[in-house]
Formats: C-alpha cells, structure tokens, sequence
C-alpha cells in the first residue's frame, strides 16, 4: 500500500516537473513527446529513485531542459524549467503548512497522502496561473528577453541548490517544524532574489541609456561632419560653375550650338543629379527634430554612401516629436534600415528611399528598396519575419523577428509589409499620443 | 471630367494646358479643362473638379503638398497629378499623405507631352470607374486613415493579435496590420471561415489541411493553426 501511494506520488511531481515546462514554452504536447517524457524523465528516476534520492532533480532539470530547448531551439525557455522546480517545491511547502493548521494536528490527516496531494495540487495550479500572467505580462517588455532572462537563469540555478540542500539538511528535525522553517528562509530568499533581479533591471536599463547617449553623440559628430562636408563641396561647385559658364561662353562665341546642346545635357546636369540626392537626403533632415533618430538617419545616409546605394529620405513637414520611448524608436528605425541596406547594396539597381510622414493622428515611417530577386525562388513576406531568415545564412536575421514582435507588443504600433516584384515595402504606423483605438 | 491646371510658371502651364486642349479636341470624350491658374487659393475657391495637375513649388505660402492635401480632405476620389522637378521629388510623402495618381517630371522636357497624355487617360479611365458600384467580391477595410477595398480572391487570413485588438490581413505577398476585430470579418464572405479563434481564413486560398496536426497551409508556402472543433468545417 504505501509503495503505491509512493510510486504515484513520485510520477505525479515528475509529470508536472516536465509537462509544466512544455506548457509554459508553448510546445504542443504530442503522442511521440509523451512516450519520449515517460521513457525518458519518469522512467530513470523511478527507478533509481531508491539510489540517488533527491539528487533524480537534477537528472530531471537536465533531461527536460534538453528537450525544451530541442522543441523550441531557445535556450531562454530553461527559464521554464528552472521555475517550475520553484514553483512546485513552494507549493508542496505551503500545502505542508496550510494541512497542518487546518486539520487541528489530527495526525490521520496530516499523513494523508491523499489531502496532501490535493491541497498541493490546488496551490501548485493557482501558482502556475499567476506566474504564466506575470510573464506574459512582463515578455511584453523589450528588454526582458535579451537582458533579465540571462541573468534570472543563473540565480534560479542558486535557488534551487539553495533549496535542495536545505530540503536535504532538514531531515535531523521535526516535520512540520522544518518545512516551516524551510519555507521561511525560502520567503526571504526569494525577496533577496527579487531584490537582487531589480538591481540587475536598473543597471542594465541604466546601461544602455549611457550606451545610447554615447551613440547619440558619436552619430551627432558625423552628422555635423557630413554637413561640412556638404558645405565644402557646395564650394567647390561654386567654383566650377565659374567653369562651366566660360566653357559655355566659349561654345556660344563659336555658335557651335549642336555641340552645347550635347554639353548641357551629358555634363551639366549630369554632375547637377550626382550632387543632389546626398545634399537633399540632409537638407531634409533639419525637418526632423529628434535628435538621436536624426543622428541614426546621418549614419545611415553615411553608410548608404560608402556602399553606393544612394539613399532619398523625405521629411517634408516638420516631425518634433514621435509618441513611443527614443530608444525603441531608434531601434526599430535602425532594424528597418540596416535591412533595406542589406538588402539593396547587392541588387542590380540599387536604391532606397524612406519618408516620415504625418497623417491623421499617425507618424508613418516608409522604407522601400530594392533587392536581388532570386530566379529560382520567390521570397515571400511570411518567410522574412521567421527568427533565423536571412539571405546572408545562419546567426543573421534577427533583426526583423524583433521588430515583429516589438510591433506585436505594443498598441501604438502596426507594421505592413509587401513584396512587389523586387520592390520591398514596409511601413511602420506610430499613433500619436492621445489617439485611441 | 473636368480638368484643373495649377501651375506657377505661365509658359509651362500654357504648354500643359495647350497639351491636354488638343488631346480632347481629338477624343472628343468630354474631357474639359475648367480652370488653368498660377495661384492655388483660386484652386480651392472652385467649387470641384476631377481631376488635378499641381506644381509642388507653387511660390506661394502654401505649398503644392498643403494644397494636394485640402483637394484630397474634400474629394476622397478625385485624381491628383503633381508636376515637378526632379530635385523636389518627394515620392512616398506624396503618395501616402495625398494619393497621388502620378508624378510628371518637367526636367525631361522632350517626354512632357507624352507623359501628362498617358496620365490623363489613367486618370481618366478611373474616373469612368468611380461611377461603378463596388463590386461586391471585394472587403473593404479601414487601415491607418485610408480605406482600401480588397479583392475576395486576394486575401489568404486574417490573424488577431490575441490583446491588442490588431488585426493582421495576410495577403498573396503583403501584410497589412490594423485595429479592428476579427468577428467583423466572419460573414463577410461566403468562403471565409473561422478555423481558429485567432483565424479567418479564405477557403480559396488553402492548399490543403494537416488533420492530424492541425494546421492549414495555403498556396504562398504560409501556414496558420485551425482547432480541434473548428478545423471539421474545413473538409
């Protein structure tokens, strides 16, 4: 009888500890994982439970963590995992405690394996509810993929040793009396690891506000540079006017008027168009008055120029301010650009051009370049925004799988996409502040 | 359908104006130029036209853009041309704030003639096209200011965004995302289904259903998820 209790006890926390995991990273359960996990996870530990005692955990954690991250290829989703363990050992405490205050130290209650099972059951379930809110709620956060996931992972790793060994060390005590005082180390454990997350938070954030100020400023010098460089060559093409009229002069004097005719058009306003779409792309930008973005757009144009891409932007009203957090805007500005670069420095014919507009109540931001179409496969918009594409092979890619999601996560903002033969075409919606759906 | 010229340089106003004068004469189509001008207020104090040829640097405090924009603010559907030099040309800007029809560039003064012809009789086929009902094989959705009408056979799904209250119209090879909810899409047409609570899909478009995986593919190569209960309406 109580092998039985024992053994489905056991099995009961080993399917939570790697069915909740599944869950919490979106995997859809199927008939080959369910084999894999029995085989697998509930098996071995079963088995040698007798042997390792509490010590299966770890072959748990290793074994459910390589089949998260084989399912999903992110290893972020350990995070999963590792909490779960959290959250059961937590739920089994409280459960412990609440059994024992409610049933008056009525001993057949408190060693049933039954209530146990229930209470902790319950506990366990409004626990996983609330933790799937909370990062749902949080996930929506930019930052929070790329920075607190990291370093959530190793502390989680902490508590759980912390955990386990205090589980281990506990059984000198008293029951009841240890579990009390193993949750209470665990409250104040668990406020240290709350404390020490959100100084984590605040120096990251604090991090890459210095970093972007830095950029800020670095991208403000070229810009100032880059109109140097513009006023210079306005200069120098003062000066060649003077040139090119006497060379005109000499063309009328001698009445030779075929041969202007040639001249005008093949050099004169030749030369004209070559110097125009750079100094307009600048003049443009003093219509924009966000510093940081314009400093973005500066290196960019700069960047567009060493690859000979010429790159026209427009900004023909005035843009003082756009209603989403700088950093955001400029990285999504900046995830737009780097990929029409990308995209048009190799095309036969390439160009981009981008517009800030201002329409009713939206700041529309428009990239369109052009891009080596490939003869034996049509790209298709479903497939850019697939974390991993890039025509450039593996590790690149990222970029617009991160806009896709930054779009999806806020309700300022909509993002459409089109291919139109080797046109590609994306538009970026920013509502103004103010304006509700 | 009545023409208007606006146009800051008189030569280049004539040239377009004599250009269109013996296009019509020849058609006889009734296409007829009610105002040529050089100052766009005279432009707005008109009661109406329906179509427009604009200079964008109109020398004038307001500008070919502010004046394309009052037009297009008071007539949803009329046809605006801009004719402008190649330095001035502000594509996207004009075409998504204003809608513009086409762009004549004065530069290539040889291919003048021949380009405000050819945009006329665009402009002018669209504007035979106005008086035609909406066809009824088209869903017409209001995406970031501007209303588009989408053809049945064109649209793959519709994807909700699951808290936003965003909608995100999958067609052949764009998307196009914007605030809405999915329900409204339902009966829009016979051949939509919901196959999901975050799907509408376009029975025309599926390439096949996975049963036994559950997920619907179309002809483009994408993919979207149906559910258990709803995926049996997809036979």
């Amino acid at each position: 009888m109580w092998s039985i209790t024992y053994f489905t006890l056991i099995i009961y926390q080993l399917l939570v500890l790697s069915i909740l995991p599944l869950y919490f990273s979106k995997i859809t359960i199927t008939k080959k994982l369910v084999l894999k996990i029995s085989l697998l996870i509930v098996a071995p530990p079963v088995v040698l439970f007798d042997f390792i005692g509490v010590y299966a955990v770890a072959y748990v954690i290793l074994v459910v963590s390589f089949l998260v991250y084989q399912q999903t290829k992110r290893w972020r989703n350990i995070v999963h995992v590792l909490f779960t363990i959290v959250l059961v050992v937590m739920a089994d405490h409280i459960s412990s405690i609440v059994v024992y205050h409610l049933s008056n130290g009525l001993e057949a209650i408190i060693t049933s394996p039954l209530v146990q099972l229930i209470v902790s059951m319950s506990i366990l379930f409004i626990l996983v509810i609330v933790y799937k809110r909370l990062f749902r709620y949080f996930a929506r956060w930019y930052m929070f993929e790329q920075y607190i996931i990291p370093a959530m992972i190793p502390l989680l790793l902490m508590t759980i040793i912390f955990m386990y060994t205090d589980i281990v060390l506990m059984d000198g005590l008293s029951f009841i009396k240890s579990v009390q005082h193993n949750l209470f180390f665990f409250v104040i454990y668990l406020m240290l690891f709350i404390i020490i997350m959100g100084f984590f938070v605040y120096l990251a954030i604090k991090n890459i506000h210095i970093k972007q100020k830095e950029m800020e400023l670095e991208e403000f010098y070229s810009y100032v540079a880059s109109l140097e460089e513009i006023n210079r060559d306005m200069r120098k093409f003062k000066h060649d006017y003077m040139n090119i009229l006497t060379s005109m002069r000499h063309f009328i004097d001698s009445k030779n008027y075929s041969e202007l005719e040639t001249y005008f058009y093949r050099h004169i306003l030749q030369t004209e168009k070559n110097e125009q779409a750079h100094e307009m792309a600048f003049s443009m930008l003093n219509c924009l008055h966000i510093a940081s973005l314009k400093g973005l757009l500066t290196t960019k144009l700069i960047q567009a120029q060493t690859f000979h891409v010429p790159m026209y932007v427009e900004i023909v009203e005035d843009i003082e301010r756009i209603a989403l957090d700088e950093i955001q805007l400029n990285r999504m500005c900046g995830i737009l650009l780097d990929n029409a670069l990308e995209a048009s420095k190799n095309a036969p014919e390439p160009w981009i051009r981008l517009a800030f507009i201002r329409m009713d109540g939206v700041v529309l931001f428009a990239c369109m370049n052009t891009f080596s179409s490939n003869q034996s496969h049509e790209l298709k918009v479903h497939e850019i925004f697939k974390e991993g594409f890039s025509t450039k092979g593996e590790e690149r890619g990222l970029g617009l799988s991160i806009l896709r999601q930054m779009v999806d996560a806020s309700p300022k903002l909509r993002l459409n996409t089109k291919i139109n033969g080797n046109l590609f075409i994306q538009e970026l919606f920013i509502d103004e502040e103010g304006v509700q759906i | 359908m009545k023409v208007i010229i606006c146009e800051d340089n008189v030569v280049q106003l004539e040239h377009i104006k004599k250009t269109i004068e013996n296009y019509a004469m020849m058609e006889g189509n009734g296409i007829e130029i009610v105002l040529t001008t050089t100052n766009p207020n005279e432009v707005i104090a008109y009661e109406k036209a329906d179509c427009y040829f604009l200079d964008i640097d109109l020398n004038h405090e307001m500008t070919g853009l502010m004046l394309g924009d009052m037009i297009r603010k008071r007539d949803p559907l009329c046809n605006i041309i801009f004719v402008t030099t190649h330095a001035e040309m502000t594509y996207l800007t004009f075409m998504y704030k204003i809608a513009a029809l086409d762009f004549i560039i004065k530069d290539h003064t040889g291919m003048l003639e021949q380009k405000v012809l050819t945009t006329l009789k665009v402009a002018y086929e669209k504007y035979l096209q106005i008086g035609q009902q909406q066809a009824p094989s088209q869903i017409q959705i209001r995406a970031n200011g501007y209303t588009r009408n989408i053809a049945i056979q064109d649209i793959y799904f519709f994807a909700a965004s699951p808290t936003l209250h965003k909608i995100i119209l999958h067609l052949e090879n764009e998307h196009i995302e914007f605030y809405g909810r999915l329900k409204d899409f339902k009966e829009a047409h016979a051949s939509m289904y919901q196959c999901h609570k975050a799907f509408i899909v376009n029975r025309q478009n599926i390439e096949f259903v996975d049963h036994k995986e559950r997920v619907v593919y179309f002809k483009n190569g994408e993919t979207c998820f149906a559910s258990a209960r709803l995926i049996k309406g997809l036979k």
